[in-house]
């Protein structure tokens, strides 16, 4: 660990950088469309974002059509000063919607404050287009800024959650071994049993937390619903012109409430939940087995630290890469961590609130369920005599040869 | 009847023996002595015994058929490094134990109750085990290894921790259970206790048998034809069934002799009445700790 803790060190710095430069070296092809040729092409300009600008003749039909059988990414349509779409063929674009929000912004502002002069600040506002973007395959909003925040939680809470009851799974473990009441333990159970009544046991505790957690916050929405839920009609789709109107609000934030209330109503909460439970129980088995595993190898809490840091290099390197997944949910690189049996519970919430593959999640369960079996399996063995090895810290080969000659 | 029979057990660690070929048959309500220096091999014979370990090769018999798991739950086991969950309470602990013995709740309290009270431990049931002393956690361990009835109970160094009292309160439930037909094993340094207690005893040295026999053919096994007298008169120097090797004339006439081959001990008494008043006449027997060493340095 002294010669290879720097160099973990090393992989947690360059993996991410390589990793995202790698990906960013990929050219999004964007077609524009601005029969009133409103927008300066030349705002548009950025290394790896190549702009085609269609014909001013092209009616919006063709438009669409063209877009439909290229090689475009997306296809940005300026229909007036206040509005432009961003219809996109990937799931995702939260990278090019706020960078085009935010040229937009600029190109208005300046092209405004050289033309006009004695504009007021909300007047000048209301010149910057808003951009709305959606999905070209499916009639589906794409994510919002809200949704980004949500699945960056969900990875956090899943990420929290493991870390907590597996953590309470190996201090279980070596306490049980440095204590020597397991030889007591071992004399009426299995040592498979006993390894897996204690993982089940700890897992049952976290799930009937975790049911608790739910049941409150359920009701604490419930309860905020019945306080608040019809001042927050107002401001949902149907209802937020006429509020704007009725009430003279301040336009801007307006619509951010109209965005939270679309962002939460869009939030399918059932599969998120089915999701988390799945990805949270195989991620908690998965990390139980390993460190039961290293529980054996080990005589004192104290010695596991250098064998479960390499461990949480592959999440470190997940949460590094979370702007990847959001930008480019089907590139290599987050399908791989997607997949990857350490780092899926984390991917998957990360991505979850985003449209995911039916064939992705498939993949991603089925390799994590699969990779639970055998690391059980190999823990077993390992555990069945590592737990009666006193006085010396187990080399990785000697671990080898336990599942050898057991 | 043999309760338990180890037939030809080979244990492997890797490359290392760490058994060969040991035969041992312990007789139902015996109390076998198990000794042996450290790392012979005493431990892995208990662990095989209480099934933690698998043998490499061999068969081991328990009431005469190959052991099933079921009859696991018939052995109680005291390690010799104690553990104990110490957040838990002792009713807890015992309870949790108890249940891991496969017993019934009714059973369970019934069986708690005896012991907690015959240990004078009824007061700390609900105390967590932390808050007992040393010795009370050493008897809450005793407890553990005998709560569930079993039929055989293995004891590794069951009088460490305990002072003079609680020993003598050990021993003497080791002798009422043994006494209604519990089988025991003690395996332990204290040689004394292998001579008060045991009525076999099994010797290891480096992974293999060097002796099992009954307490009584050991001793015989090992006796080195020594008497040891008292009384008044004079010694013959030149007697010709036997040979005085020490005599101290200071407060009581006292000496050992060497019976010489061929002569027996009527020989010898013959001899020494002709010049001897004679008040004790004892054949001298060695104790278990000298056959311990002897038996160590011969084989």
């Amino acid at each position: 660990m002294t010669i290879l803790g720097p160099l973990f060190f090393g992989m947690l710095m360059i993996v991410p950088a390589w990793l995202t430069l790698k990906d960013t070296d990929k050219q999004t092809h964007i077609a524009l469309f601005d029969p009133d040729n409103l927008l300066n092409i030349e705002y548009l300009k950025k290394s790896n974002i190549s702009i085609t600008k269609l014909e001013k003749t092209t009616t919006s039909q063709e438009a669409f059509i063209r877009f439909a059988q290229s090689q475009f990414t997306a296809l940005l349509y300026i229909q007036n000063p206040q509005q432009a779409t961003l219809y996109n063929k990937q799931k995702s674009s939260i990278g090019l919607d706020a960078w085009l929000k935010n040229l937009f912004y600029e190109h208005y502002t300046q092209k405004k404050l050289s033309k006009t002069t004695g504009l007021s600040t909300i007047e000048l506002d209301k010149l910057v287009i808003k951009l709305k973007s959606q999905s070209f395959i499916e009639d589906e909003p794409l994510q919002s800024q809200g949704l980004v925040g949500l699945s960056l939680m969900l990875g956090i809470i899943i990420y929290l959650f493991i870390l907590t009851y597996t953590m309470q799974v190996l201090r279980g473990f070596i306490q049980e071994k440095t204590s020597r009441i397991n030889e007591i333990l071992l004399s009426s159970v299995r040592p498979f049993q006993l390894m897996m009544g204690k993982i089940l046991g700890i897992g049952l505790v976290s799930i009937t937390q975790f049911t608790i957690w739910l049941g409150l916050t359920g009701m604490l929405m419930f309860g905020f619903n019945a306080q608040y839920g019809d001042s927050l009609k107002l401001f949902d789709n149907q209802h937020i012109e006429e509020t704007i109107r009725n009430n003279n609000l301040d336009i801007q934030q307006a619509m951010e409430w109209n965005e939270i209330i679309n962002t939460f109503s869009g939030i399918a909460v059932g599969k998120i939940v089915v999701f988390f439970v799945f990805y949270f129980i195989m991620g908690y088995l998965l990390y139980s087995a390993i460190f039961a595993v290293i529980a054996s190898m080990v005589d004192a809490e104290t010695e596991t630290q250098q064998l479960v840091f390499p461990l949480t290099i592959p999440i470190l390197i997940c949460f590094s890469l979370y702007q990847t997944f959001i930008d480019a949910p089907e590139s290599p690189v987050a399908i791989f961590f997607a997949i990857f049996p350490l780092t899926s519970p984390i991917a998957m919430m990360l991505r979850l609130p985003f449209e995911t593959p039916l064939w992705l999640v498939i993949c991603s369960m089925a390799v994590l369920f699969i990779s639970f079996i055998i690391t059980t399996w190999i823990a077993g063995k390992i555990y069945k005599t590592g737990m009666l090895m006193y006085g010396n810290k187990t080399s990785i080969a000697e671990a080898f040869r336990w599942i050898k000659s057991s | 009847m043999e309760l338990i029979s180890l037939e030809s057990i080979n244990k492997k660690y890797g490359t290392l023996d760490a058994l060969c070929n040991i035969n041992i048959a312990i007789k139902k309500g015996s109390i076998l002595g198990l000794l042996g220096p450290n790392g012979a091999g005493k431990t892995t014979i208990i662990r095989i015994l209480t099934g933690i370990l698998l043998p490499s090769s061999g068969q081991y018999l328990f009431e005469d058929k190959p052991i099933h798991k079921t009859d696991f739950r018939k052995i109680g086991y005291l390690p010799e490094e104690r553990g104990l969950y110490k957040d838990m309470t002792v009713y807890e602990l015992l309870s949790f134990l108890g249940q891991l013995k496969k017993m019934t709740r009714n059973n369970l309290n019934k069986k708690l109750s005896y012991w907690l009270e015959r240990f004078e431990l009824s007061n700390f049931a609900t105390k967590k085990v932390h808050e007992l002393s040393k010795g009370n956690q050493q008897k809450i361990q005793f407890i553990t290894a005998i709560l569930h009835d079993p039929e055989l109970v293995i004891l590794d160094e069951p009088f460490s921790g305990f002072d003079a009292l609680n020993s003598k309160l050990a021993i003497e439930v080791i002798l009422d259970l043994n006494q209604s037909g519990t089988t025991f094993i003690l395996s332990t340094h204290q040689m004394h206790t292998v001579e008060n207690l045991c009525s076999h005893v099994a010797m290891i040295n480096k992974g293999k048998l060097i002796l099992n026999s009954s307490v009584a053919e050991v001793k015989e096994q090992f006796k080195q034809n020594r008497i040891k007298i008292q009384g008044t008169g004079h010694l013959n120097p030149h007697a010709q069934t036997f040979r005085v090797l020490s005599e101290n004339k200071s407060t009581i006439h006292e000496a050992i002799l060497e019976q010489l081959p061929q002569y027996t001990s009527k020989d010898i008494l013959l001899e020494l009445m002709q010049n001897f008043s004679l008040s004790s006449f004892q054949q001298v027997v060695p104790g278990i700790e000298v056959i311990f060493i002897k038996a160590l340095k011969t084989k």
